[in-house]
C-alpha cells in the first residue's frame, strides 16, 4: 500500500528565489510527522504545495499513490486534505458556528448527509468544549488559543484524512501549547494523519512519530522523533535555541 | 401647502430616490466584497433591466426602429424576464471581460468595468436610440395622502422593493450556505478555497446578484422617472457615493448611505435649488471622503 502522502523531489520558486530545492518525504496513514526547521526553511511553502495553494515547478506530490500536482485546493479538500494555515486565517467577521459549517462546505456540496456533518460538529465540540459555549461569538473576538482551536475544528469539519497544521502553537502561552499538543495526539488516536509544521521543535518532536528537519529548502535530517530528539546536532541547532528562547 | 407638508413631501421624494441609490449601492458592495472590484457598470444594469422590460411589455421599435418588437407580455412576466436577461448579461460580462483578466491589478479591473459601462451604454444607444422610455405605474390608483403630502403608489412600490430586497439579501447572506460561502470569500479568499469554496464561482455569482439587484432598481424607478440609454451613468455614480459611506464593504451602511443621499438631494432640490440636485450628491461624497480620511468611518472599518 502506498503511503498516504508522498512528496518526491519538489522544487518551488518565488520569482528567482528557490524556496524548495528537491524535497522528498512521506507520511503514512495514522502517523504524526513533524516538519521542523528555522524560519524561511520552506516549511510553509511545502504545506501550501500539498494543499494546492501553489503548484510546484518540479517534482511530484501523491496522495494514495495518485499524483495531485496542479489540483486546486477546492479539489484537494474533497480528496481529504485539510490545511490549517499559518496565523489561522479564520473568517473573523463570522460566527464560530458559521466558521465550522463552512469547514464542511465541500461535504454539503457533495451531498454528504446532514446527520454525518452534525455528528462531526458534535465531535469537534467534544474535543474543544469552549467552541460550543462560544458558537454565536464572532471568530475574530476569540482569544488566540480559542482561535487556534477553531481553526483546527474548522479543518476537522472537512473530515480530513490528512491534516496539515502550520505553526499551531504560534503566539500561544506555554500552558495552551501543552493543551494543544495533547489535542493533536488525541486527533491521531481518532485516526487523523497529521503533517505538523512547528518552530517549537521540542513540543513537536515529543508528539510526533517521525520528523524531517528542513534547512534552506532541503531535507537535512530525518528519522523517528525519538532519534531526532536525542540527536546532538538537532539538540544544538533546534532544541538549545528554543530553551533559550523560552 | 404648509411648510410641514412640504417637508414631508421632500421626505417621501428623498426616501424614494434613496431607495434606488441604496439598491445600486448594495450591488457595488456585494461585488466589491467578493471580488475586490468596484463595478462601475452597476447603473447600466439598471438601464438594461428597465429598457428590456419596456421592450417586452410594449410595442417598441429597436435598432433605429428597423425591428419592431411586439410581444406585449404582461408586465410581471416582462419584469421577470428582464431581470433574468440582465443577470445573464452580468454573467457574460464577468466571463468575457473580468475573468480573463484575473490576476490583473484591481485598478486595471476597475478600468475594465468602466469600459464595460461605456460598452453597455453604447449597446443601449444602438438598440434603443436616445429616447427616454416610460413604464406604467405598477398599480394605478389615487396616491396616499398624509398630512397634506402625497405618496404615490409607485413610491410605495420603490420603497417596498428596497425593503424586501434588503431583507432578502440579509436572510440569504446570514442563513444560507451559499450566502455564507460568499461572505467567507469576502473575508478570506484563500481560506475559503481551502474549505472547498470555488472563489471563481462566487465571483461570478456576485456579478449575477449585483446585476439582478440593479435591474430591479432600474425597473421600479422607471414609472416615475423614465429611462434612457445613458441613465445608468448617473445611477452608478450615485450608488457609488452611497456605497463608499459604508466603506464599500458594509451593506447596512451602504443602504443608510443611499437613503441619506436621496434625502440630501430631495431637501437640497426642494429648499435650495433643483438645478443643483446632482451637485448635492457629489458634495455629499466630498464631505464623506473628508470624514473618512479623518477616521470617522475608518475606525469602524478597522473594528470590523
Amino acid at each position: 500500500m502506498p503511503p498516504l502522502l508522498e512528496i518526491h523531489n519538489v522544487h518551488v520558486y518565488y520569482g528567482r528565489i528557490q524556496a524548495l530545492k528537491g524535497v522528498s518525504l512521506e507520511v503514512n496513514e495514522g502517523e504524526i510527522v513533524a516538519l521542523i526547521g528555522a524560519n524561511g526553511a520552506g516549511k510553509t511553502t511545502l504545506l501550501r504545495a500539498v494543499s494546492g495553494l501553489l503548484t510546484p515547478h518540479e517534482g511530484d506530490i501523491r496522495l494514495d499513490g495518485r499524483s495531485v500536482v496542479g489540483l486546486p485546493p477546492e479539489r484537494l479538500v474533497a480528496l481529504g486534505v485539510a490545511h490549517v494555515p499559518e496565523r489561522r486565517q479564520l473568517f473573523t467577521t463570522m460566527s464560530v458556528i458559521d466558521n465550522l459549517i463552512l469547514g464542511a462546505y465541500h461535504r454539503y456540496r457533495s451531498g454528504d448527509s446532514r446527520e454525518a456533518i452534525r455528528k462531526d460538529l458534535e465531535t469537534v465540540f467534544e474535543i474543544f468544549p469552549i467552541l460550543r459555549e462560544r458558537q454565536q461569538q464572532r471568530a475574530g473576538t476569540l482569544s488566540g488559543g480559542q482561535q487556534q482551536m477553531l481553526a483546527i475544528g474548522r479543518a476537522l469539519m472537512a473530515r480530513p484524512r490528512l491534516l496539515l497544521l502550520d505553526e499551531p502553537s504560534l503566539g500561544l502561552a506555554p500552558l495552551l501549547v501543552r493543551e494543544l499538543f495533547r489535542v493533536i495526539a488525541q486527533l491521531r488516536d481518532r485516526g487523523v494523519t497529521i503533517l505538523l509544521v512547528e518552530q517549537n521543535a521540542r513540543a513537536a518532536l515529543r508528539v510526533a512519530d517521525r520528523a524531517y528537519v528542513l534547512e534552506t529548502g532541503t531535507v537535512a535530517l530525518s528519522g523517528t522523533a525519538a532519534a531526532l530528539l536525542a540527536d546532538p546536532e538537532v539538540q544544538r541547532s533546534y532544541l538549545g535555541q528554543l530553551r533559550q528562547a523560552m | 401647502m404648509s411648510l410641514e407638508s412640504q417637508l414631508l413631501q421632500f421626505l417621501f421624494a428623498g426616501l424614494t430616490l434613496g431607495s434606488i441609490y441604496a439598491l445600486i449601492a448594495l450591488g457595488f458592495v456585494t461585488i466589491y466584497n467578493v471580488t475586490g472590484i468596484v463595478n462601475f457598470a452597476q447603473g447600466d444594469f439598471a438601464m438594461l433591466g428597465a429598457l428590456i422590460t419596456v421592450t417586452l411589455y410594449q410595442r417598441t421599435g429597436i435598432f433605429n426602429r428597423v425591428i419592431t418588437v411586439n410581444l406585449q407580455l404582461p408586465l410581471p412576466l416582462a419584469i421577470l424576464l428582464a431581470v433574468v436577461l440582465t443577470t445573464l448579461i452580468g454573467v457574460v460580462l464577468y466571463l468575457i471581460a473580468i475573468r480573463p483578466a484575473r490576476g490583473a491589478s484591481v485598478i486595471s479591473l476597475i478600468i475594465i468595468t468602466i469600459g464595460a459601462s461605456i460598452a453597455l451604454r453604447g449597446l443601449g444607444l444602438i438598440v434603443w436610440w436616445t429616447d427616454p422610455y416610460p413604464l406604467p405605474v405598477f398599480t394605478p390608483g389615487p396616491p396616499i395622502e398624509i398630512a397634506g403630502a402625497v405618496l404615490t403608489r409607485q413610491n410605495v412600490w420603490v420603497i417596498g422593493t428596497m425593503v424586501a430586497i434588503v431583507v432578502g439579501l440579509y436572510l440569504f447572506f446570514e442563513h444560507t450556505l451559499l450566502g455564507k460561502a460568499l461572505r467567507a470569500c469576502a473575508v478570506n479568499r484563500e481560506a475559503a478555497r481551502l474549505m472547498g469554496i470555488k472563489a471563481d464561482h462566487m465571483a461570478l455569482f456576485s456579478f449575477a446578484l449585483g446585476a439582478a439587484v440593479s435591474a430591479i432598481a432600474g425597473i421600479v424607478i422607471t414609472p416615475s422617472t423614465f429611462m434612457a440609454y445613458d441613465s445608468g451613468t448617473l445611477l452608478s455614480l450615485k450608488g457609488f457615493v452611497a456605497a463608499i459611506m459604508g466603506g464599500l464593504t458594509n451593506a447596512p451602511l451602504a443602504v443608510a448611505g443611499g437613503l441619506v443621499l436621496g434625502l440630501v438631494e430631495a431637501f437640497g432640490a426642494g429648499l435650495l435649488s433643483s438645478a443643483y440636485k446632482d451637485a448635492f450628491a457629489f458634495l455629499t461624497m466630498f464631505v464623506i471622503l473628508l470624514l473618512r480620511a479623518g477616521g470617522v468611518f475608518g475606525q469602524r472599518l478597522a473594528e470590523a
